[in-house]
Parts: structure tokens; sequence; C-alpha cells
């Protein structure tokens, strides 16, 4: 690797997107568990702590944190450390990235601002709710200021996009970089033949023109699929929130509302996957490092790629299916890419499984939560061909089974994923070694334990038929809600929700330990493929081995962390016992 | 209307175990490395993708008969008709839209009748969702504003009927619920 690619700068800048996007994960999963609170009602264990208003704020606050708040730092932090990282070359317009950083701070807390003041229609603020909060001579929870923050914070959201957007396409596509994929011979000197590389549709492409077209990265293609998804869903949405301030602004709505909720679909079902698909390729990158060996074919590695393109924007009407005012084209399109999707993400989890298989398979922490998050990804999936289906999503639709579905992907799914990458890369972009390995375990099995639990509950919940977004499901004017025990489920779901929040305590305390102790003078580093990954011998880093973790440490140095590649050295942990025999210093 | 959720509930708890099955096997198998760099799994891909590919079009096309637009069921006639209007946070069922609404408390409806429901809003979205007694979903359609939705379904079974606001419409959302009766006369 060019020692100068991933550039002090772009760790820098990199490590405090993702310390953005983790604070505001605390944040809105503090919100989830008041939420739960509120919801489990005066039965449940603490009792509720708000209002049937303070639930709509707390529910629109928890979602953008989560969807938004969360998944934007992360993404922009994950891309701008992986396109230089794996791609070899300096991330394009680097000085840029303080811009992204801070017109998304800027306008994601302009939102939450807007939620702590009142506004609450849901994080998916379906038209005309955000201007009409109830009816008329009510004490309304929140007026068109609210709105008008809430919109103008969004679409300054929305313009880190663009920038961040500009960097990403700058870095991939850039003519002015002389390196492999400006000189190689071939067909690279072509844009066509440059896109088709990056979204893996060479994979598709016969060996006599496949060849010519230079091969990307997993990590790379994964960006280019999502940001292209993201900017080719942004106009449409970009016009609702435009007239979102334009109607708070108390003039009447351009949009009708089907249109309105076409335009916020078709927007927010990429937001979704924007977290997702980088971290898919940080499975294709990973994984092969931890089981040993390449994928047997990088044809069907990439061969999902082309698909989820398609399928990110292209399933955004199963959202609408309970809408029989949308054209039955679109509803028939959505499903079958729904369908499409789930055959796009079949392929990638067998070749994923199938490298694993009877693999001398490296089980540190990162490897763990990776296939923990596979397991999510895929119980949530069933329940997404379920709910991607018309026919069957009359009787799920906005129940619990949504719930959990988007719990099994989200949360099981994206967030542990998410968790496993930054105990893997944290080092090498704040030049810190984690603190302690133990806290991580317990971080790691306390989430499981916790998330599984909490997606299955909301999914069973779906089954009995607990509508969701409701403040208090249950009610004597309703006898099946008390016959059928909706209290019981939500107190279950409330024990696993204090089960995820117990989980990150020591997730918490691990990374303020380590980001307050010693930096190593020299920057780590880890393979960036496989083939780096046998050629690296493993000097441990010496700077930072903690006392709590000096016997264990020298333990496992004895028992061979110095081999490079040895499985039994795993997981993340203080500096000398951290996994990572293959991460060293950069001389 | 054939499928039901337990036919849902069932698909779900068989694709788990057979997740979980298929995980484990994975994890286990990490405990003896194969020789080599065989990928002796990785072969069977291709028809991996056959089979998954069979089973997503088997799937969706099963379902084709079910779909719950009333559009998709031309061979069907409703045998009865009710309008819908909703408003924060209340239902209000007639025979024939009016204005002002002229609301049908514990609507009637003959046992035996295939009900078109015609359904839209006041003011914001909302979500039509038929609660039987026993706490089933039957069937829901989105209310919204300046559109007029419908769907359809044949009542077999007498009884009290619950129509609960399934997308959420406001701080007063919790509560807006009604009821019709089937009757069986």
């Amino acid at each position: 690797m060019k020692e100068d690619a991933l550039t002090p700068f772009t760790r820098k800048w990199s490590r405090r997107l993702l310390y953005l996007s983790f604070l505001n994960f605390i944040i809105a999963g503090t919100l989830a568990l008041f939420m739960r609170t509120d919801q489990a009602g005066s039965s449940s264990l603490i009792g509720p702590l708000g209002s049937a208003t303070v639930f709509g704020q707390l529910l629109t606050a928890h979602g953008l944190g989560m969807f938004v708040g969360w998944q934007f730092p992360f993404t922009y932090g994950l891309i701008a450390y992986a396109l230089p990282k794996y791609m070899k070359r300096k991330l394009y317009a680097e000085r840029l990235l303080p811009l992204v950083f801070f017109l998304f701070m800027i306008g994601f807390y302009l939102v939450w601002l807007a939620t702590a003041t009142g506004f609450g229609p849901g994080w998916y603020f379906l038209f005309p709710l955000p201007f009409h909060p109830g009816p008329a001579g009510s004490a309304l929870p929140w007026g068109p200021a609210e709105a008008l923050i809430f919109f103008s914070g969004m679409i300054i959201t929305n313009f880190s996009l663009f920038v961040f957007t500009y960097m990403v396409f700058g870095t991939v596509f850039s003519n002015k970089y002389q390196d492999q994929y400006n000189l190689k011979a071939g067909m690279n000197h072509s844009m066509s033949a440059k896109f088709a590389g990056s979204i893996g549709f060479d994979a598709y492409m016969p060996k006599a023109v496949r060849s010519r077209i230079i091969s990307y990265p997993p990590a790379v293609i994964a960006a280019v699929v999502t940001t292209v998804d993201m900017i080719v869903s942004a106009p449409p949405f970009l016009t609702l929130l435009g007239d979102g301030a334009w109607t708070s602004l108390n003039n009447p709505s351009f949009l009708n509302n089907l249109v309105a909720k076409n335009f916020l679909w078709i927007n927010y079902h990429p937001i979704v996957y924007y977290a997702f698909f980088p971290l898919i390729g940080m499975y294709y990158t990973l994984i092969p490092i931890f089981a040993k060996r390449n994928f047997s074919s990088s044809r069907w590695a990439k061969a999902p790629w082309p698909l989820l393109l398609i399928t990110g924007v292209g399933v955004y009407s199963h959202h609408l299916f309970m809408d029989t005012s949308q054209p039955f084209i679109l509803q028939f399109m959505s499903q079958n890419m729904s369908m499409v999707i789930g055959i796009a993400s079949g392929i990638s989890v067998f070749t994923l499984l199938a490298l694993i298989w009877r693999s001398n398979y490296e089980w540190n922490l990162t490897a763990k939560f990776l296939v923990a998050s596979i397991f999510g990804w895929v119980i949530g999936g069933i329940g997404g061909v379920e709910q991607g289906n018309a026919a069957l999503d009359v009787y799920l639709h906005n129940t619990y089974a949504v719930v959990g579905h988007f719990h099994f992907n989200g949360l099981d799914g994206i967030v542990f994923a998410g968790f496993g990458v930054l105990y893997w890369i944290l080092p090498e972009i704040s030049s810190k070694q984690w603190y302690s390995r133990a806290l991580g375990e317990i971080h790691f099995w306390a989430s499981v334990v916790g998330g599984f639990g909490l997606a299955f509950t909301f999914t069973a919940m779906g089954y009995v038929g607990i509508p969701r977004r409701q403040y208090l499901p249950f009610n004597p004017g309703l006898p099946f809600t008390i016959t059928l025990n909706y209290q019981l489920y939500l107190d279950i779901a409330l024990f696993f929700a204090l089960f995820v929040a117990s989980a990150q305590i020591p997730f918490i305390w691990n990374i303020l330990k380590t980001l307050t102790g010693p930096t190593s003078p020299k920057p780590f580093t880890t393979p960036a493929s496989l083939e780096e990954s046998m050629q690296v011998p493993v000097p441990v880093p010496t700077p930072t081995v903690r006392a709590t973790d000096q016997v264990k440490a020298q333990d496992e140095i004895g028992s061979g962390a110095l081999s490079g590649i040895s499985s039994s050295n795993s997981g993340m942990g203080s500096a000398t016992i951290n996994q990572i025999p293959k991460r060293k210093e950069v001389s | 209307m054939g499928l039901n959720i337990v036919y849902l509930t069932v698909l779900f708890v068989i694709g788990t175990l057979i997740t979980v099955a298929v995980i484990g096997a994975v994890i286990y198998s990490t405990r003896h490395p194969e020789e080599g760099d065989k990928h002796s799994l990785a072969k069977y891909e291709k028809y991996w993708v056959v089979l998954i590919v069979i089973i997503f079009i088997a799937f969706s096309s099963s379902t084709l008969a079910y779909l719950p637009y009333p559009y998709a069921h031309s061979n069907i006639k409703p045998t009865m008709i009710v309008d819908v209007q909703a408003q924060q946070f209340n239902w209000c069922l007639e025979a024939k839209f009016s204005t002002p609404p002229s609301c049908v408390a514990n609507y009637p409806i003959p046992v035996g009748n295939t009900v078109l429901f015609n359904v839209t809003s006041i003011d914001v979205t909302h979500g039509f969702g038929v609660y039987d007694s026993a706490g089933a979903i039957l069937f829901q359609v989105q209310v919204m504003p300046g559109f007029y939705n419908n769907i359809m379904y044949q009542f077999t079974t007498p009884g009290t009927y619950y129509v609960r606001c399934l997308e959420f419409c406001g701080y007063g959302h919790y509560g807006m619920f009604t009821t019709f009766n089937v009757t069986s006369s």
C-alpha cells in the first residue's frame, strides 16, 4: 500500500465521523428505551416516562437518529477510510471532509432540535401530517416553526450527502490518479468501462471483455453502489423536502399526497441500505482474511452488486402495497424487485458462508460480529420476503412484524457489522489499541442476546397482530388486546431493550478508555487483502499493554501470537492481545 | 382470502430453523478445517442460485391470486358497499359518502356479504385495519386524503369486528378505533 493513500487528515476526519455516528447511536438508542417504557405502560418495569405526544417525538427522533444520525456519518467515515485503504489512492478532495462533517452535524441536529421542540409525525413524516398535527382547536404538539426547522435540517443534511458523493465519485472515477485503475492497458480509459467495473457488472461480461476491465475491490464496489442509489433517489426526496419547507411557511403544498409518499420512499428505502452496502463490502474484504483463503470465484462475489444497485431503489413501492391508488405497475415491479433482492442476498450469503465453511477461520471479535450480523441479515430477510409480497403484507403492514424485520436487519445486521468493523479499524484510524478484549467480548455476547431477543419479540408481536407506532397498543375497548396479553409482549420487549442498552455500557467504557489511552508513535495498519495478510509478520505493538490484560497477553504471545496468521489469537483486546496478529505499526 | 397469519408464522419459523441449522453447521465446520484450498461448498453455488430463483418465482407466483386489490379480482363482484371516512382520531362508516358525514355506529353487515370498503380521509393518512374478535388482522388498506382506496372482503362469520387505525396519524392515533357488526341475518 502506498504510505500516503490513507492520509493522517483522512484518518482524522474518518474517525471523527465514526465517533459522531456512535454518539448518535447511543442517543438514539436511549430514546428507544424511553419508547419501550412508554409503550409498556403503567404495568411495565419502569412505567411510562412520557405521554402520547412525547411518544410521537420519540418515534420520530429514534427512527431518524438510527437511519440518518447513525448511518450517514458511519457510512461517510467508513467509505472515507475504505476508498484510500483498498483502492490505494488518496481520497479525492479530502479537504472537503470537514465540510461534510459540519453540514451533516448542523443539519441533523436541527432535525433533532425540531423533534425536541415537539415535532413528531414519525421519521417518515407522511404528508400532510407535518402540517396537520391534530384536530383544530386542540392543543397541538408542534406548529409550522418546528416543521420548518425539521425540513431545513433535512435539506442541510442532504447537502452533506452531495458533497460526499462528489468525493466518492472523484476518488473512484477521476483520471488524475496515475495508478493501475487509469494506466493499465485495456478499457479503463472509458468511463463506461470504469463504471461497469465499479458496480461489479463485469461479473456478467464474457471473459474477453471482462479481462480488459480492471477489477475493483469489493469495498469500492459497495461504496459506489450505495452512493449511486442515494444520489439517484435524492432529487425527488429534495423536492419533497423543499415542498415541506414551502408548506411550513403557510403556502399550499405543490405535491399531492400520493406523489409525496412516493418521493419519500424512493429515497428512504435506499437510506436503509446506505450503511449496509458498504458493510457488505467489508464482509467481502475481511472474511477472506479471517478464513485465510480467497473466494473460489470472483464472479460470484461480484454478481449480487448490479442487482443490489437496481433493486436498492426499485423495491421502494413495497412500502405502498396497501395504497390501492398506487399504479399496479409500480406494485408489480416492487414485489418482483423484493424477490430479486432476496436472490442477491442469497448469493452473497452463500458465497460468504461457503468461504467460511471448513476454513481455518479466525474467530476474533470482528469475525464474530460479522457472522452474527449475517445471521441477522438472513432472518430479517425472511420477514422481508413476506412483507415484500403484497398478498402477505396485508396481514403484516404496520404491525410489529415490520419492526422485527428492520431490527433484525438494522440492529442485528447493520449495527453489529458496524461494531465489528469499528473493532477492526479503530486502531488504524486512531493510533490507539483497544483497551480491553474482555469488555469487547461482553459487548458482543450481551448485544447478541439482547438484539436477537428484541427482534424475535417484535416479530412475534407482529404475528399476534400488535400494531406499531401506538403509544399504548392495548385498550379495554379492544378486548382481544387484553385476552392476547399484549402487555406481556411489551414487557418482554422492554426486557430485551434494557439488555441491549446494558450491553452498550462496556462498549462505551471500552471506547472511552481506548481513546483516552496512550497513542502509538506510529500508526497501526491492517492488511487490505488476504495476500497482504500473508506477507505481514506481526510485531506486537509495545506501548499500550494494560495491566489487566498483561497476563493473558503474555499467554497469547507464548501461544503464537507472533505467528502472523495464527488463529489461536482471536478477538480484539489490548495491544498485545489484539486480534490482530495482522495489525502492525507502520514504519 | 386463502392465506392467513398462521401460514406466515410457519414460514418464518421454518426459515429461522433452517438458518440456525445452516449457520450453526458453518460455525462448527471451522473446527475441522479442510486440507488445502478445496472450497468444498462453493462448487455448489450455481445449484443454490437456481434453487433460490425457483423458490422465489414459485413463492411470488403462488400468491398472485391473493393480491389485496379489488381490480385484481374482477370476477368477484361486491354485494355491499361501505364508505369510510377517517379523520383525526375517529372513524365514520356510512352507506354513502355524505357531507356532513352520516356515520352509523356499529355498522350492520349481514353475514355472507362480499363488502367493498371505499376509504378516504379528510385530514391526514390513516390505516383502515380490520380485526376479528379473536384479534387476528383480516385485512387493511391505507386511507389517504385526496384519494379513494378500496378493499374487498367476504364476511362468513357473524360477530363484532374492530377497525383500528394502522398508520400513525398523530398523538391520538392509539385511541382511534371503532366497531362494526356482522349480523347473522
